[in-house]
């Protein structure tokens, strides 16, 4: 049995997001490379619908191709980059040692996941539980009760990175 | 059900991707974006772990990591704003006015 019996979809939109982020880190005009970014997102987002996550699904939709984008075209079509100076990229022995670095991670990484894979205690929200509550339900339960604290910090880092979004991006008056 | 090994190669490929994006660009809005493909990476592998462990906590996680990324985005746009407004360019082989 071949490995694309188990989840068809999780095959189909991993291969299609990693070639859409291949195309948006290779491609020069900033306004493509943020469509190719919010079609890895739709795809990711799959990805956690395969693993029962519908919330952060969800959200990833709403969060990140809705608003995060939009502020990056917006920022793109403010900035109008249209001069060489802007889309010049790097050249030369640069290129190649970063995708040597970047090799090296993966590796590093694959290594780590090979020693570490699995270790760690089971919790108590095995997917059967999850699904009998409903999973935006388990989500909040969890946040208004023993994550209360990070929640709340949550919402004053948002609250402070508009604030602070504001002030840097505001023209000074004399 | 998908092994867990495979959500983490996809994952792993993802991060990398994101790292040679930050490393070969010059574009501070792409580099800023190649950012966000990496902690996207990071928030599907927190998923997926607490998938395969029984646990919320993961999504959790992930929730406050998303809620970070946004304030994050909306500081580092209005900064290569401000920039721009100065220096009249975002590339960041340009920006070194804190270099000494």
């Amino acid at each position: 049995m071949s490995y694309f019996m188990l989840n068809p979809a999780f095959y189909i939109f991993a291969g299609l997001a990693v070639i859409l982020a291949i195309f948006m880190i290779t491609i020069p005009n900033p306004v493509y490379s943020a469509i190719f970014l919010v079609l890895t997102f739709f795809c990711i987002s799959v990805i956690y619908i395969t693993l029962e996550a519908e919330f952060i699904a969800a959200i990833q939709v709403l969060v990140y191709t809705g608003a995060i984008m939009v502020l990056f075209l917006f920022v793109i079509m403010l900035l109008n980059l249209g001069r060489d100076a802007d889309l010049a990229e790097h050249s030369g022995p640069m290129k190649y040692i970063s995708i040597i670095v970047a090799f090296a991670i993966l590796i590093q990484i694959g290594l780590a996941a090979k020693v570490t894979v699995n270790i760690g205690e089971k919790g108590m929200f095995p997917i059967e539980k999850v699904r009998e509550i409903g999973n935006t339900e388990t989500i909040a339960g969890l946040l208004f009760s023993d994550y209360l604290y990070p929640f709340e910090i949550a919402s004053i880092l948002l609250l402070l990175g508009m604030v602070g979004a504001i002030i840097i991006s505001k023209k000074r008056v004399e | 059900m998908v092994p867990l090994a495979h959500y983490l190669i996809f994952t792993a490929i993802l991060f990398t991707l994101g790292v040679v994006g930050v490393l070969t660009r010059r574009n501070a809005i792409i580099v800023f974006m190649s950012i966000e493909l990496m902690l996207n990476s990071v928030n599907l592998s927190m998923v997926t772990f607490a998938r395969f462990l029984n646990s919320m906590d993961g999504q959790i996680a992930v929730f406050l990591v998303m809620t970070v990324a946004a304030a994050e985005v909306a500081v580092g746009l209005a900064l290569i704003v401000a920039i721009y407004r100065k220096k009249e360019t975002i590339n960041i082989d340009e920006m070194h006015i804190m270099q000494g």
